[in-house]
């Protein structure tokens, strides 16, 4: 049987099965190297880090992307955030808690270009905005009492201190 | 529970973000809370390896890196980001001449003439004169003068070159002066020597980035008048081959 052909069987954290193409699994390089050790295997693979509705996001974009040449992990050449395609934007569309999570998961699962998409998602939520923006979009607190910020602020200026 | 936010991600998955970030955007980041300011003023190679990085992705022809002691931080805002006076805070053109590499500071007009003092000055002050030659200074007496950039633009750059009316920032020459007031005869050896190379690396820097300007001053001077900026090239040439031929009449007298 050829590869493309062959099934994989993945547990999510809460014990959902998952069955799908070997070919897909194969976008995570930890997937790929497990299979690749373990060899010819009906067992599924726990993913006690990955929720099963994270792990069908995850799913759905390796399906997307099962044909998309492998990117080496230092291609810093093309490190454009504004070059996200139409279908990738779409698939970034959500609250941001799944983001952050899928971000763990490509992380973990080791899916380069899922990290790279999810990472200038961020980005971009970050890109432009003032501190105080940036604290509203990702509900972080100003940590900083008004002195400590002036002197911050002042650091980043790098005044003269008189 | 709280871990799908964004301070709760580790720090290699914050730098894959801040990666696609410019420079300006890591300055505001540093001021949002006290864990992104420890993240990002940071001079852990980790971190300025970030600002590197945004620093080549924002200004993609800027392959020159800062001088040795310097950080990224500070040294894309001396170059790229900075538009205040570092002294009385006034905003200052970007066209102005008001970037000195060799004071590592962004200063106007009025305030450089405050806060500098010229060599003979600092002589008569009991600054020794080794002390002077090994740190950085400015001609004051060249620092607005359009037609020299021009001018100068046809020039090879000589590093280390101090020109008629050399200022030193005053404040620097003293602590240099009570650090070196502190040491023995044979660290000060070596104390000298050490200030002589960064002023070296300094002007390495100072030269690099002001070829880059005159390249691409030149290259907009031939854009707008080809005619004119070939008369001048010829002239140069000119001068250039007539120097050499002086140089070797002198060597062989």
């Amino acid at each position: 049987m050829a590869t493309e052909l062959k099934k994989v069987k993945l547990t999510s954290s809460e014990g959902t099965e998952f069955i799908i193409d070997r070919k897909v699994a194969e976008k995570s390089v930890l997937l790929k190297n497990m299979l690749e050790d373990v060899g010819e295997s009906d067992m599924a693979i726990p993913l006690p880090n990955v929720t099963g509705p994270i792990l069908n996001k995850v799913i759905d974009y390796c399906t997307h992307h099962r044909d998309d040449p492998f990117v080496s992990q230092e291609d810093d050449s093309k490190k454009v955030s504004d070059d996200i395609d139409d279908w990738d934007a779409e698939f970034c569309k959500v609250d941001q808690g799944t983001l952050f999570e899928l971000i763990l998961s490509a992380n973990y699962l080791d899916i380069k270009p899922l990290l790279d998409l999810t990472c200038k998602t961020v980005a971009n939520m970050i890109k432009g905005k003032t501190p105080d923006e940036i604290r509203k979009t990702f509900n972080i607190t100003n940590d900083f009492t008004p002195e400590e910020e002036e002197h911050v602020r002042k650091e980043n200026e790098w005044c003269e201190e008189r | 529970m709280n871990n799908n936010s964004l301070l709760s991600l580790t720090s290699e998955i914050l730098a894959e973000i801040c990666e696609n970030l410019s420079p300006k955007d890591l300055y505001t980041l540093t001021i949002v809370c006290k864990k992104l300011r420890h993240f990002l003023w940071a001079t852990s190679g980790f971190t300025q390896q970030i600002w590197r990085k945004s620093r080549v992705l924002m200004y993609s022809q800027d392959s020159i890196s800062p001088p040795t002691g310097m950080c990224e931080q500070q040294y894309i805002w001396l170059k790229e980001l900075g538009n205040l006076c570092h002294v009385c805070r006034t905003q200052v053109d970007k066209s102005d001449k008001y970037l000195f590499w060799e004071f590592k500071r962004l200063c106007c007009k009025p305030c450089l003439s405050n806060k500098t003092t010229s060599f003979e000055d600092l002589l008569q002050k009991n600054i020794p004169e080794r002390l002077l030659y090994c740190l950085p200074c400015v001609d004051i007496d060249n620092i607005d003068n359009p037609s020299k950039e021009i001018f100068e633009a046809f020039l090879v750059t000589l590093p280390g070159i101090r020109g008629q009316n050399p200022h030193y920032w005053t404040s620097d020459v003293y602590e240099a002066y009570r650090e070196f007031n502190a040491l023995n005869d044979n660290e000060r050896e070596e104390w000298v020597k050490k200030k002589r190379a960064e002023v070296e690396e300094l002007n390495r820097i100072i030269s690099e980035i002001e070829d880059k300007r005159r390249t691409e001053l030149i290259t907009s001077l031939m854009s707008n008048n080809p005619d004119a900026v070939r008369a001048c090239r010829e002239l140069w040439e000119l001068n250039r081959s007539l120097t050499s031929q002086v140089a070797n009449l002198l060597l062989r007298c």
